[in-house]
């Protein structure tokens, strides 16, 4: 009995040494990859390639989900408002939710599905078929091939994809007003405009940032560490996408917190 | 300078990039419009006692429109507080030197601002640094102390009431309402019994023992009669007065009387 329970507490010991572990190797990664940012080549052709890819293959989605939000929030906000008179006040609760809280996270939460399993994907497959000792063997550093590109490509790109989100989302805020509440495009224009402040648009574009910086850190993390070939890779790609996404759930509320500290 | 093979990436990440940052700027410039960023201001203040929970950024309106807001608020000394107002710069000549500020309530949550007033036409427009007087007494103050009155008046009829309600005891006022049950059950009873049959033929009664009535008291007014000389005759009444005054005078009546009524007592 006294064997098993020190088993059970040696492996938790374990454990919490291996999540330590982690975290150092996450921060480590992260200063490596500001470090190389800043010092020695910088592959602005693989910067650009994963813009495109990254970036600009999350077009569509963004605008999906940009679209849908604005339309529904609208549409539940409108009908819930109404009950107590306060329809003229949608356009002003619909586009403080989508700058400050909604566009930001609704497309970092879908970015991090898409991009952050392609990532893992990609780069496990990489480390499994030895390609990432190929780079090593070669004299470059991975960090600075694969992982800098990615995350400055990100970084760049996701608060430009909440931008669009945002905008997109007013624009279904609009034609539902329009077409269910009898609210004209000047008057919910006017009111958007007056309600978001130049912090509330700002404090989701940074937001967007900071989880960019998490989805793709995460992500190639993961990818270098993986083991097990096709397997390890599957693993690596599932992990990433819920590791992310809790990550960014959590997160904004502490990031939420902070800008409400700052800027009220 | 690139590959052949980059070329398309840096084509559509510029296109990807340059578009989203136009939506971007498109988006800050058309944001905040009741602040501009990029609007110049004359920053002016004032001294108060107490902010009234005006809070920084709270709007300051001339006449309805918002021409500025508040900056900063901050202790001047441990009694006053100085109040930094940016007003935009197209409005600074209308608003006068001699304007006084008033704090003001808007909206269900009745947050505070700045209403600007008062000025004459002849002074000059605010400046930089300007300092105009503050109006401290609040609108609600305002209502408070006009209503104190009412509410005391209110609260003296209500004393009153409520003495008068306890003052009748349950019991009391039990009885009191089946008295008034009681009256009206009755009264119902009787309107109920009075058809309308009933009631002509009462109504004809009442009508025939009228004129009866009239007539008998016609006759004793116009007369001749025992009633009419009686109550007209002046003559009648001396004969009566001289004929009761004999007989108290008369031993021989009085005796009478007194045996008579000593008869009726033996019996």
């Amino acid at each position: 009995m006294k064997a098993l329970i020190q088993n059970t507490i040696d492996r938790r010991i374990e454990k919490a040494r291996e999540f330590f572990i982690f975290m150092g190797e996450i921060f480590e990664l992260l200063y490596q990859t500001i470090k190389c940012t800043f010092s020695g080549k910088f592959y602005v052709s693989r910067l650009m390639e994963q813009i495109n890819q990254l970036g600009f293959g999350s077009t569509s989605i963004t605008v999906v989900i940009g679209l849908t939000m604005g339309l529904v929030m609208t549409l539940n906000f409108g009908y819930g408002l109404t009950k107590f008179g306060g329809t003229l006040y949608v356009p002003a609760v619909v586009s403080l939710s989508l700058a400050r809280e909604m566009a930001p996270l609704f497309t970092s939460l879908l970015v991090a599905g898409r991009v952050g399993s392609g990532i893992a994907a990609e780069i496990g497959a990489m480390n499994v078929t030895q390609q990432v000792d190929a780079i090593r063997a070669l004299g470059t550093s991975p960090v600075r091939v694969l992982v800098v590109p990615r995350f400055w490509a990100l970084v760049i790109s996701l608060p430009l994809l909440s931008a669009l989100s945002f905008a997109v989302g007013i624009f279904g805020g609009m034609i539902v007003c329009m077409s269910e509440f009898d609210i004209i495009p000047g008057f919910y224009f006017f009111k958007v405009f007056s309600t978001v402040k130049f912090y509330d648009y700002m404090s989701g574009i940074v937001k967007s940032a900071i989880f960019a910086g998490i989805i793709t850190i995460f992500a190639c993390y993961k990818g270098l560490h993986t083991k097990d070939g096709t397997k390890g890779v599957g693993v690596s790609t599932t992990w990433v996408v819920v590791t992310a996404s809790i990550l960014i759930l959590i997160t904004d509320f502490f990031i939420s917190k902070i800008f409400l500290v700052i800027w009220g | 300078m690139f590959k052949p093979s980059d070329k398309k990436n840096y084509l559509i990440s510029g296109i990807f990039i340059s578009v989203l940052l136009v939506v971007v700027m498109v988006t800050v410039f058309m944001l905040n419009k009741e602040n501009p960023l990029f609007s110049s201001k004359v920053y002016i203040s004032t001294e108060v006692k107490s902010a009234q929970n005006l809070k920084e950024g709270a709007a300051v309106q001339l006449r309805g429109i918002k021409v500025g807001s508040v900056k900063s608020i901050d202790f001047k000394d441990l009694d006053t507080l100085i109040i930094t107002i940016g007003v935009t710069e197209k409005y600074s000549t209308w608003i006068k030197q001699d304007s006084t500020m008033t704090f003001k309530t808007q909206g269900v949550l009745g947050d505070k601002f700045l209403e600007i007033s008062g000025g004459t036409d002849s002074a000059p427009g605010i400046k930089d640094g300007d300092v105009l007087a503050t109006n401290e007494a609040s609108q609600i103050d305002h209502i408070i102390t006009k209503s104190e009155d009412l509410v005391v008046a209110a609260g003296s009829i209500l004393t009153k009431f409520d003495k008068l309600v306890s003052s009748i005891e349950d019991r009391r006022l039990d009885k009191i309402l089946s008295n008034i049950e009681s009256l009206t059950a009755n009264s119902n009873k009787v309107m109920m019994s009075l058809n309308d049959k009933n009631l002509g033929q009462s109504l004809a009664n009442l009508k025939a023992s009228s004129e009866s009535i009239s007539r008998m008291t016609k006759r004793i007014e116009e007369g001749p009669g025992t009633l009419h000389a009686l109550i007209y005759d002046q003559g009648l009444h001396e004969d009566l007065r001289s004929l009761v005054g004999g007989a108290n005078r008369n031993k021989v009546l009085k005796f009478f009387i007194r045996e008579s009524i000593k008869k009726e007592d033996n019996k």
